[in-house]
């Protein structure tokens, strides 16, 4: 018979858990009684739901989490790109960094071959919908869109 | 008299005007980031130059819209568009997942049409009667209402109730960041002054709902949504048929977006999660709930509607608004030259009777609105390819989260707390509880924390908390939403498993 797999990941989140409880109950202590009820009162529960989970991991009454399929390189690539698109707005300003960060975020999630045409069409695509909502956003709705430092 | 007002409402500028409303409404509520408020916001100032009541009512027709919109984006992408659809994705994405996107969405505009009805009759004819209830409500029925609304934990915990729960006490944690609402203290900003002002539901909402939903999308090259590839049209006829099987369903949770529409500060997130845990209480299929079962969405989606006729009650009844959006329409009133009071629906009555059934006609016209916006927006999402929609995803996150404080640091906090909402995901921590907790904790913060100074002072802590009429149904109400299930089953046959 098969034996059962250990929740590992519920381990760690148990332990998270504790860690930032402890964290809440330190911290609390210089806010004012007011202001330190409700903090301490989440960091017990968090404490109890915390040794519960261990308890029932122990106990072998905690299901492991779905595994998630996939390609982990290509979930990497998005969270880079997504980064590097915010960290250009101060500097390339919104319309640029958004041209670009939209481009990347769309060659990450590209899986199959593209003739020229295709090429085209997505070229096209990205820059109607980023200049067609930087519009709506900036000129319609009066959103200050950041316009960076190049001299555009 | 009444008719007069009935046949003033029906003229061509403002059946146009309500048209043009719920539209633009709608396609604002359905992007991330903008909310029902920022439309009526952005939109007010082109209706000063309309008549009184024109102008209201499309005021009304966009902000019922823009609450209705938010559906879109909940049930197409899980996100919800506004935080009232919050409740909407748990049963509106996995139902688009399996490839029923274009019967949920018929179900979202049925509801939404019954809910904003039942709202606005409510307004139309027992407002200053339900005006009195808002006026019932204390801090401490604020906390009940907070704590009834963070039971639902159980119903949204996929699989670990344990799991639910820390996630539910990390959006606690979360919603205590920034100035405290009760004393002032800073709590938890680490030494900045960008978190000072805590973390915005809307943030958290883009963050925790649609970064997951993106890094797992570009992770394989399958389609987002499935598509039923032999049903086509609306599929009005099952969606009527499921609504009609649903209707003391949808007429509870209409009641219930109405009487918490009301409630100052409360409004439409904590209407729809309310009637959500009420309508998976009362359910013969709870066990369903959370996997795409009809019943959820149609209680979410009529309670947010509801909550604008709701809401507009103490807006007009005692000049105290429900909502931000209400708020705006009060100023709206204001600059028109309208004298909210009691004395408003004698003095000057056509213009309020005016808007009441222009804001029923604008629900109506939400129907066909819907269904065509709807469809447009289902085909859409299926036809797009990844590639396209996957960076449009991620470009109207940016943009929807830079939008609500026009700070790029949020954005950054929204990226943030994306990346740990995946994090928690594959550990097993849904992100629903956790959203749970930041919507609800600072109204249960506040109320307890006011309720238990009250009491203090009048000697009388117990007496406040346990002793108050509403409190104590409340507080009942919120038993049973915990414990009806497993009594029930003890005494009951529940009804196998059927296919939503």
């Amino acid at each position: 018979m098969k034996a059962r797999e250990m929740d590992r990941s519920g381990l760690v989140l148990a332990a998270g858990s504790a860690g930032l409880a402890v964290y809440v109950v330190w911290e609390a202590q210089r806010f004012s009684p007011l202001a330190s009820v409700f903090p301490r009162f989440i960091a017990i529960v968090l404490i109890v739901a915390a040794a519960a989970l261990t308890l029932l991991i122990f106990l072998g009454r905690q299901k492991p989490p779905k595994s998630g399929t996939g390609s982990n390189a290509r979930r990497l690539a998005l969270v880079v790109s997504m980064v590097a698109w915010l960290a250009l707005v101060p500097v390339a300003g919104f319309l640029v960094a958004s041209l670009l960060g939209f481009a990347a975020v769309g060659m990450v999630a590209k899986y199959d071959d593209w003739s020229v045409r295709r090429w085209l069409s997505f070229a096209l695509a990205t820059v109607i919908s980023v200049g067609l909502f930087c519009f709506i956003f900036s000129q319609l709705l009066n959103v200050p869109l950041p316009k960076g430092l190049l001299p555009l | 008299m009444i008719l007069e007002h009935l046949a003033a409402s029906l003229s061509v500028a403002n059946l146009l005007l309500a048209l043009a409303g719920v539209t633009a409404g709608t396609v604002i509520g359905a992007l991330p980031g903008l909310t029902a408020t920022m439309a009526i916001a952005v939109l007010t100032p082109l209706t000063f130059t309309l008549e009184p009541s024109s102008a209201l009512i499309a005021l009304g027709a966009i902000y019922t819209g823009g609450i209705y919109g938010g559906c879109y984006a909940a049930i197409l992408i899980n996100t919800p568009g506004t935080p009232s659809s919050i409740a909407t994705t748990l049963d509106g994405f996995p139902m688009a997942k399996r490839g029923d996107g274009d019967l949920a969405l018929t179900l979202a505009v049925l509801a939404s049409v019954f809910g904003g009805i039942v709202g606005a009759l409510a307004l139309l004819f027992i407002s200053p009667l339900l005006a009195k209830v808002a006026l019932a409500f204390g801090p401490v029925e604020y906390f009940w209402l907070a704590i009834l609304g963070l039971t639902l934990v159980a119903a949204l915990s996929e699989g670990s109730l344990i799991k639910g729960l820390i996630g539910c006490c990390f959006g606690l944690l979360i919603a205590l960041v920034g100035t405290a609402i009760v004393g002032g203290d800073t709590r938890f900003v680490f030494g900045t002054t960008t978190l000072l002002g805590g973390v915005d539901v809307i943030v958290g909402l883009i963050g925790l709902f649609c970064i997951p939903v993106l890094i797992d999308l570009v992770a394989t090259p399958e389609a987002h949504l499935k598509m039923s590839s032999d049903v086509r049209g609306f599929r009005l006829k099952e969606a009527l048929s499921i609504a009609w099987k649903s209707k003391w369903n949808m007429l509870r949770s209409s009641a219930l977006g109405t009487i918490i529409g009301i409630l100052p500060a409360a409004g439409g997130p904590v209407a729809s999660l309310i009637a959500y845990a009420e309508a998976r209480r009362a359910s013969k299929r709870p066990q369903n709930f959370g996997k795409g079962e009809p019943d959820g969405l149609i209680a979410s989606e009529s309670a947010n509607n509801a909550t604008v006729g709701g809401g507009l009650i103490p807006t007009l009844t005692l000049g105290i608004p429900g909502t931000p959006a209400d708020a705006i329409i009060l100023g709206a009133l204001l600059v028109h030259g309208v004298r909210i009071g009691p004395n408003l629906f004698s003095n000057q009555s056509s213009i309020v009777y005016t808007f009441m059934f222009g804001l029923i006609i604008a629900t109506i016209m939400m129907l066909p609105v819907g269904l065509i916006l709807g469809r447009y927006f289902y085909r859409s999402i299926i036809a797009i390819p990844k590639a396209i929609l996957a960076p449009g995803i991620a470009f109207l996150t940016i943009l929807g989260t830079y939008a609500v404080h026009n700070n790029i640091y949020e954005v950054w906090l929204m990226l943030g707390l994306g990346g740990v909402g995946w994090i928690l995901q594959k550990m097993g921590v849904p992100p629903a509880p956790i959203v749970l907790g930041l919507v609800l904790g600072p109204i249960a913060e506040q109320g307890f924390v006011q309720a238990w100074l009250i009491g203090n002072a009048t000697g009388n802590v117990l007496g406040m908390f346990f002793g108050r009429p509403i409190s104590i149904a409340i507080i009942c109400v919120a038993l049973l939403v915990l414990f009806y299930p497993a009594i029930t089953a003890r005494f009951a046959r529940r009804v196998p498993d059927e296919g939503a």
